[in-house]
């Protein structure tokens, strides 16, 4: 419900990083963790109605992938993913040590001709 | 045909789905496959199974739906694959259990999918499934195609019929 702030967040941070190559970006990738409580869809509708606003980023493509929840078993030293929310490893032992899940962050962005970047913002 | 296109260096671009109802013939299929939430985006990159770059570019906002056709060549068609996903599906048992099921889901602002066998259908969202579990609704967790054309609009049309 507050993606439109965090999509007009990603373009002011994006704005203020890159103040030379800012119109130069042609793609912005997001991971969104599952327990991040964002709805890719609204991420999405978010960044068209913020490209009626402003027409200029029209040219660049957003991206949102989502991370599974992935937890830490103690018992067996291994990661697990989360399905369902249910945060018991396969050896039936529960865990809340989360190893993923919770970010939401700005993991990649192209550049008119030049290399992509990968970022962690 | 499908390996020489994936060894170009600039994509097929797409500004819209083309005519359907088109006679394939012996091409070769391919598919652009997307999740669910990707349908409405106006510009994606992203390579088919068979490894054709595609840049779906579109001047338009309405949403791309599972099976358009996207590229006709002599030996390629290249269609729209919508991923299946988890859903959370309900099956109200009156309309009036719909309006409420529609008002608890909407205040999460997640859209909702009512298909052709009267199935009411939303992606899959923990605190979405304890909350609507809470509320006593006959409900299975299943892998549905969400379509656009099946999204619920607030003032209760289908976005878009086939």
């Amino acid at each position: 419900m507050h993606e439109i702030s965090i999509v007009r967040n990603v373009f002011q941070t994006l704005q203020e990083t890159y103040p030379d190559k800012f119109e130069r970006i042609t793609k912005v990738q997001i991971e969104a963790g599952l327990l991040s409580n964002i709805q890719p869809i609204l991420i999405q509708n978010a960044f068209e109605a913020l490209i009626m606003e402003e027409p200029q980023l029209a040219d660049v493509e957003l991206e949102v992938l989502l991370l599974p929840i992935i937890a830490h078993c103690h018992t067996c030293d291994k990661d697990f993913e989360v399905k369902r929310h249910k945060f018991v490893c396969d050896c039936g032992t529960p865990s809340k040590k989360i190893v993923q899940g919770e970010e939401l962050q700005i993991s990649r962005i192209e550049f008119l001709e030049n290399e992509p970047q990968d970022i962690k913002a | 045909m499908a390996t020489e296109l994936s060894m170009l260096t600039e994509p097929i671009v797409v500004t819209q789905a083309l005519a359907g109802e088109q006679e394939l013939g012996g091409r070769t299929v391919d598919y652009f496959e997307i999740e669910w939430y990707e349908a409405s985006r106006s510009k994606m990159r992203k390579k088919t199974q068979g490894g054709v770059e595609v840049l779906v570019d579109k001047a338009h906002r309405e949403p791309l739906e599972d099976g358009d056709l996207l590229y006709l060549s002599e030996d390629l068609a290249i269609l729209l694959k919508i991923k299946p996903c988890e859903c959370v599906v309900l099956y109200p048992s009156s309309l009036q259990e719909v309006g409420t099921i529609c008002f608890e889901i909407g205040n999460k602002h997640v859209p909702i999918f009512m298909n052709d066998a009267q199935e009411v259908c939303v992606a899959y969202d923990a605190p979405l499934y304890q909350l609507l579990l809470s509320g006593g609704f006959v409900m299975e967790i299943e892998e549905r195609v969400l379509h656009p054309a099946q999204m619920v609009k607030a003032y209760g049309n289908l976005a878009r019929k086939k």
